[in-house]
């Protein structure tokens, strides 16, 4: 059987968590998953001009306070189960990368060649260059961290 | 650590000149052992950069005295293709040198760069493209991309022997 998750580090991948109404979530997703505001980022895309078939994150290009709940679904299959998953053997702490805290409304970003943190749903969110290992509860950094 | 808020403008302020390359860069080829070496005029080729960091992941690209450069992982390489002004937008906001930045460069064949730009898709396509450059930091740059492992191998490849420097402009 396929290792999908390796396959999708050796994808390039990034590892990174959500946090909404005080759950931590973790996924394992391409970058522009991260990007917040697809709009202010690429704002000349159009799905239209695709007929391949792929929908990007159910074309949801800004996250905003109205879908953050089709966000999450959208990006359910990329969800990864820190209690069942290896992450240490993964080595996804070296790629743990993201904090998007839909409660406080801030997003970190350790994504060192695109300024991501730039790119927020509005202005009521606060953007970070830092790395999120900072911001999560100790019980999670014991699970992500690789030391 | 900096922060920022929606609609900020880059807060990086620090200035570095602008070492654009010429429209036909000079292109110092080492000649063998003892001879001098040779500069030829050279339009067939480009001007690869990448801005390297402190950060845990961004020292991806070497050069050696003789100036040839080596790529380390296979996990997407951000690089930018004749932009100066990217490049030096992208090194103030990492600090410039006392942030601990610096600026490597080379020079690759212009048809490795040509295909890069060919058939590079929005990075909202990399699920469907995986093995294809994806469009980075569009509203930045019109040349940024991030290179999956064949297209890295391809610019190794692609990379003029010689031509490879890191810089750490004031």
């Amino acid at each position: 059987m396929a290792d999908t998750i390796q396959e999708n580090i050796d994808n390039s991948y990034l590892f990174g968590c959500v946090k909404y109404k005080e759950n931590y979530t973790f996924y394992l997703m391409p970058i522009a998953y991260w990007i917040l505001n697809h709009i202010a980022y690429d704002p000349t895309y159009n799905p239209d001009d695709w007929k391949d078939g792929f929908i990007f994150r159910d074309n949801i290009l800004n996250v905003e306070d109205d879908n953050i709940e089709l966000f999450i679904q959208a990006i359910e299959v990329d969800k990864i189960d820190i209690d069942t998953v290896n992450v240490k053997e993964y080595g996804l702490g070296n790629i743990f990368l993201f904090l998007i805290d839909f409660d406080s409304k801030t997003f970190i970003s350790y994504f060192d060649d695109i300024s991501i943190e730039e790119y927020l749903p509005n202005e009521s969110w606060i953007g970070k260059f830092d790395d999120p290992i900072k911001y999560m509860p100790k019980e999670f950094v014991d699970k992500i961290s690789n030391s | 650590m900096s922060a920022f808020t929606f609609g900020q403008s880059n807060p990086g302020n620090l200035k570095i000149p602008n070492t654009r390359q010429p429209q036909k860069p000079q292109v110092e080829v080492p000649a063998a052992s003892a001879k001098p070496k040779q500069t030829v005029a050279n339009s067939e080729t480009v001007t690869v950069t990448r801005v390297q960091t402190a950060h845990p992941l961004s020292q991806r690209i070497s050069v050696n005295e003789a100036g040839d450069i080596s790529i380390k992982g296979t996990t997407k390489l951000y690089v930018t293709i004749d932009d100066q002004n990217h490049v030096n937008y992208y090194y103030n906001k990492k600090g410039g040198s006392e942030g601990g930045a610096s600026v490597v460069s080379f020079q690759v064949n212009k048809n490795v760069a040509d295909e890069i730009r060919k058939v590079a898709v929005p990075q909202k396509r990399a699920k469907a493209n995986p093995n294809l450059p994806e469009i980075a930091d569009p509203t930045k740059s019109n040349s940024a991309f991030g290179l999956p492992a064949n297209y890295i191998d391809k610019l190794e490849k692609g990379a003029v022997k010689g031509t490879g420097k890191v810089e750490t402009p004031k």
